[in-house]
């Protein structure tokens, strides 16, 4: 299994999704006649004649997001005519340069900005500077920027400027999707408690060897940890560039680092976590968390225990996963590190240079933010995919129970009616969430998960010069290989951990303080917008 | 007089155009399609190649681009790592070709010793098809089998020898690599062979066999002459793909503790590119390629050509 | 006449067939013999293991850890879930279309370009054939070759999966290495019978070099069977999409952590592991089934070798 391997794949390539919108309670104006300007702008639908181009991500479910549900119910809802184009599944980050390169924008782009660059899409006549049609015309975008003033820090480039309308996940518990589960009913039947601390979980790997083939699988390569602290975080640092205390570090260059690496040593050279973990088959480690030979596993919330509770459920009824809190040091302590991502990605709709009609565009984008447009991108259409019970947004069982209904998994079926999967220019609902994971621990997982305080070590997407990013990227990718190899070798015995001292040194001599030092500068710069 | 004789240099020279426009002109009319496709789609994209020299920003274009020199060249060229980075792309690409080009040619020759006709198409049948199996897949097949618990553990196990996990260590990890090259393309790449094979003028052997040639000498007296040409030439092809291991195999296969004898170019590229947009890196690394590759390919052709007049160009 | 014989000879006795076998070329069969069926079974197990795999029960599948020999609980349930996809039919379509055109344009633009580049006394072959070959090493790269495909007004239209990828210099050479196999004499008979270039290719070389030709044929083919790529970034339209492509995108949606953007959406389903396999069934039997088409021309013999007399 590659959870941190696809986890860096997810932050870095992560490509952003659709859509459109703008809207909010009065609907009387039905046929103004006049176009955006003239109107008060939170009225919709809105006439216009402009036909909006949009490019965005979806999968194969529809020919485009002109035929799905949601495409015409925004098309209706906003009444501004939309022309969806999407790139092929796996591609869209060629799709995406090679569209920039070709010089024909569409009106709206959606995007992963983190790699290209919000300042860049500015400055390389992408994108326009969208403060003036933001004040204008976006009340709804308007009075979340007011609310949650920290989105403007991620949304703006380093002139000032913003640039995108972003993706905007609406609480902690959409942050959070790694964790870990144990079995609990081998507790049970050995007499102990949940884990909460390194000593305690040692305790428990201790007595589960012997119970089950392998007590803990967890993937201990540096570069995969990233944003997603295992025991790690219980000494306080993280594996790669991060914040602490306003100042950026390198966690392999801190104490806690080494404490960390001689425990794994320990726990390797005992058994206690999986020997293969560096070069595990995804397979097998299913296998055998299904197949009830595993005492804690690591995973995704959705894409692992989705399919491994209902499994392992079924082959063994007494097995009981149970997720557990990441750990810390001391009892009581509340974790620093763990997996939680900031609430703003880098993914967003920007309007582009080629766009006739900014203000049609940015009303099409500010509906994601109304009211009616949250209700529309997070549930869909009332009476079809959801209805209110007890003033809840329900999905209905045409969601919930797509499989028999609509042929179609239940991330597909909600992509036939919403955005929520994706990551769309609004405000994400945790309502979502909460009802996607269909089993009651995965719901629970994500409570117990997010309990962390990742976000104040989380290194944000901050903005490099491009001679700063050249020459920050080539020491970090040789620093990187170094440190997973380095670290590896370490820990299965390969190097005796007597090597530490110079390993440091050696990162030291690839330009680790350059490199920090750069990503310094930025954060700072990041901090002072 | 040096002006005379450059005219009747040049006389000469339009003769023979002429004279060859003449002869060949219906070759040259027949050429014009596949001179037209390599100008359209090999030529005419070929000055995105300077992108390599530049800071490429999709949204400028590949001419608009700000020029960074070789500064790209340089990043790779100095990077820790470049020197290792290079060994082992050679190494495994060298293992490679040693060990799957000879195989190839010796299993031909084998099925072409199978008398039975419906068992040698069945073995070709057979043989030719993992080649259409996915990378991951294989590559699934080969991180269990070479798992601790894995089937050749277990037949290790058998001769006592103790348990571990081969793509753990260094030491097995180009040979597993070159072993499942061959488990699944083996059967593929020696059908040029077999069709090599099948060409051969069959009264040769008849001469032979009437000589007193057994099947052993027939093969190293007929046999392997004939198809010499081929082994050649694909040969020379073989040679244009040694810097170039491609990285999905790679990383399916290798971690972090066997990265001194696993990681490649193509995959420190990978990883790199995980982390920002690479398009001019990578297209310096890969000119950087493309350079060795041809001068190689030059070495070997200029070789061959001298020694066997078989070659290229 | 000699031409007669070269177009129309019938196949010789095997020679080795009118031997009595010695010993040691029997004990030499049953070795070889031997070792054949241990390649075969080891070389059959890739396919029989994705075989068994997309015929396995889904929970019973990810449960199992270890060397697959049966279908665990057979079901075709995977193949429901992979021919509910609505674009497998058409895609299919496209894909047949691609390969039998692209293949047939390809063969023979291969043998023309081979041909030429294996003529004697033609002044401008070696500068053109190196021309060729230098586009194996160098390229430019896809910016500039999606602007031009764009340019041409080629996007979103099958000649964008045909056009682009009509050449292999590498199959040129193999094919030149073909025609320079030949012996001169045969050419030249033609050319005293008064035949031009395309009757002494078409008609004269084409016929003899058939195993090659053969072997043509099916890197094309296969080449055009297993692309994806230009498709994925020339198609924009979904129903004009060749059958890799679409098979690639369910592989990509069903990948459980390999995807998803920002948020963890894979699908919470045991069956997708067996969809995976279902679906590689599909797009690989077919083009196995090219292999023992095209095999008849590989028989020892077709090749009349008495021509050079």
């Amino acid at each position: 299994m590659k959870i941190r391997k696809s986890l860096a794949l997810i932050i870095a390539c992560a490509a952003a999704v659709s859509v459109v919108g703008g809207c909010s309670g009065s609907e009387k104006n039905v046929g103004t006649g006049a176009i955006s300007k003239v109107t008060t702008t939170d009225e919709y639908p809105i006439e216009s004649n402009e036909k909006i181009t949009y490019f965005c991500n979806m999968s194969d479910v529809a020919e485009s997001m002109n035929e799905t549900e949601f495409g015409k119910a925004l098309v209706e809802q906003t009444g501004i005519q939309v022309e969806f184009q999407h790139p092929t599944a796996g591609s869209s980050s060629d799709s995406f340069n090679l569209m920039i390169a070709s010089g024909e924008y569409p009106d709206i782009i959606e995007n992963s900005w983190a790699n290209f660059g919000l300042s860049k899409s500015i400055s390389d006549g992408v994108a326009i500077p969208l403060n003036e049609v933001v004040e204008k015309v976006s009340p709804n975008f308007k009075k979340l920027l007011e609310e949650h003033s920290e989105i403007k820090r991620d949304i703006t480039t380093n002139d000032g400027d913003i640039a995108m309308y972003p993706f905007y996940r609406g609480d902690d518990l959409l942050c959070t999707y790694v964790g870990a589960m144990v079995r609990e009913d081998i507790l049970d039947e050995l007499g102990m408690e949940l884990p909460e601390t390194i000593d305690e979980w040692e305790a428990m790997l201790r007595a589960f060897k012997g119970k089950v083939e392998v007590p803990c699988y967890v993937d201990l390569t540096p570069s995969k940890m990233r944003g997603v602290d295992m025991f790690l975080g219980a000494y306080n640092v993280d594996s790669d560039l991060y914040v602490d205390n306003g100042k950026v570090k390198f966690g392999p260059c801190e104490d806690g680092f080494r404490q960390w690496v001689e425990k794994m040593i320990a726990w390797y050279n005992e058994g206690l976590i999986e020997k293969d973990f560096a070069n595990i088959d995804s397979k097998r480690v299913t296998s055998l968390v299904v197949g009830g030979q595993m005492g804690a596993v690591m995973g995704y919330c959705g894409s692992n225990f989705g399919t491994w509770l209902p499994t392992l459920k079924e082959k063994n009824p007494e097995a009981k996963l149970v997720p557990v809190k990441y750990p810390v040091m001391n009892k009581g302590d509340r974790p620093q590190f763990g997996h939680k991502e900031p609430r703003v990605l880098g993914i967003g709709a920007v309007i582009s240079t080629q766009c006739k009609n900014p203000e049609i565009a940015a009303r099409l984008l500010d509906f994601g933010y109304s009211e009616k447009g949250h209700m529309l991108y997070n549930f869909g259409i009332e009476g079809e995919s959801y209805k209110m019970k007890d003033n809840v947004p329900t999905y209905t069982s045409k969601i919930l129970n797509s499989e028999e209904e609509l042929s179609l998994p239940i991330s597909k079926a909600l992509e036939l009616y919403t955005r929520v999967s994706a990551s769309a220019p609004f405000v994400q609902d945790k309502g979502y969430i909460t009802q996607y994971y269909r089993n009651e621990t995965q719901r629970e997982a994500l409570k117990i998960w997010s309990d962390n305080a990742e976000e104040e070590h989380y290194l944000p997407l901050v903005q490099f010069t491009t001679e700063e990013n050249q020459k920050q990227s080539k020491i970090m990718s040789d620093i990187r290989t170094y440190v997973d190899e380095a670290v590896l070798k370490m820990i299965m015995g390969v190097t005796p951990i007597s090597e530490y001292d110079s390993f440091v040194s050696t990162i030291k001599s690839m330009g680790i303080d350059k490199a920090v030092e750069i990503n310094q500068k930025a954060y700072d710069r990041y901090l002072s917008k | 007089m040096r002006s005379k004789i450059e005219k009747t240099h040049q006389r000469r020279l339009k003769e023979t155009i002429f004279r060859d426009l003449k002869q060949n002109g219906s070759l040259y009319i027949l050429i014009l399609p596949v001179l037209a496709f390599y100008i359209i789609f090999a030529y005419g994209p070929m000055y995105g190649a300077l992108i390599a020299f530049k800071d490429f920003s999709p949204a400028k274009g590949i001419l608009g681009s700000n020029w960074v020199g070789l500064a790209h060249f340089k990043d790779f060229l100095t990077s820790h790592y470049f020197f290792r980075l290079l060994k082992n792309t050679l190494t495994i690409s060298i293992s490679t070709l040693v060990v799957t080009f000879p195989s190839a040619i010796i299993f031909a020759l084998l099925i072409n010793e199978i008398r039975t006709k419906w068992f040698a198409k069945t073995v070709q049948t057979i043989t030719y098809m993992p080649h259409f199996i996915s990378l991951v897949v294989m590559c699934g097949l080969v991180t269990n089998f070479t798992s601790s618990g894995g089937i050749i553990n277990d037949l290790a196990a058998l001769f006592r020898f103790e348990r571990k996990t081969l793509l753990n260590d260094p030491r097995y990890f180009v040979p597993i690599y070159v072993v499942s090259d061959l488990w699944q393309h083996m059967g593929w790449n020696s059908i040029i062979y077999l069709a090599a094979l099948a060409g051969i003028d069959q009264g040769l052997y008849e001469a032979a066999s009437l000589d007193g040639a057994g099947r052993f000498r027939q093969t190293i007296l007929i046999t392997i002459p004939c198809i010499m040409p081929t082994i050649i030439i694909m040969f020379i092809l073989a040679v244009g793909k040694i810097v170039n291991v491609g990285y999905e195999k790679i990383i399916l296969l290798y971690n972090p503790v066997t990265y001194e004898k696993a990681d490649v170019i193509s995959s420190f590229v990978y990883r790199k590119g995980l982390e920002d947009m690479q398009f001019s890196y990578s297209t310096a690394v890969g000119l950087f390629n493309s350079l060795v590759t041809f001068i190689l390919v030059t070495i070997t052709n200029f070789l061959s050509r001298k020694y066997q007049g078989v070659g290229l160009w | 006449m000699k031409l007669m014989f070269v177009l129309f000879g019938t196949e010789r006795n095997d020679y080795k067939m009118l031997d009595k076998p010695t010993w040691q070329q029997r004990i030499f069969g049953i070795v070889n013999g031997s070792i054949m069926i241990i390649l075969m079974i080891v070389m059959f197990y890739p396919v029989w293991y994705v075989f068994c795999a997309s015929f396995s029960n889904a929970n019973e599948f990810i449960a199992y850890d270890g060397v697959l020999l049966l279908p665990i609980k057979p079901t075709i349930a995977a193949y429901e879930g992979a021919f509910r996809h609505p674009l497998i039919f058409d895609s299919y379509l496209n894909t047949l279309f691609i390969v039998i055109v692209g293949t047939a344009l390809s063969t023979i633009l291969t043998a023309i370009a081979a041909y030429f580049m294996s003529r004697k006394n033609v002044f401008f072959k070696r500068p053109i054939s190196l021309m060729i070959i230098f586009t194996m090493y160098f390229n430019g790269g896809l910016v500039p070759l999606y602007l031009i495909v764009k340019n041409l007004g080629l996007l979103d239209s099958i000649a964008s999966l045909i056009l682009p990828s009509l050449l292999s210099v590498y199959n040129i050479v193999v094919m030149r290495a073909g025609f320079d196999s030949l012996p001169d004499s045969i050419e030249e008979s033609a050319k005293i019978d008064g035949a031009g270039h395309i009757i002494i290719l078409f008609r004269i070389l084409l016929p003899i070099v058939l195993p090659t030709v053969a072997v043509i044929i099916l890197y094309y083919g296969v080449s055009y069977w297993n692309a994806w790529f230009n498709a994925s970034i020339f198609m924009k339209s979904r129903n004009k999409f060749p059958l890799q492509l679409v098979l690639r995108q369910i592989l990509l949606e069903n990948e459980t952590n390999e995807m998803s953007s920002g948020i963890d959406t894979g699908d919470q389903m045991a069956l997708s592991e067996t969809i995976k396999h279902a679906v590689t069934m599909i797009a690989t039997i077919p083009v196995l089934c090219l292999y023992p088409l095209l095999q008849k021309y590989f028989i020892k013999g077709i090749m009349i070798g008495a021509v050079k007399g």
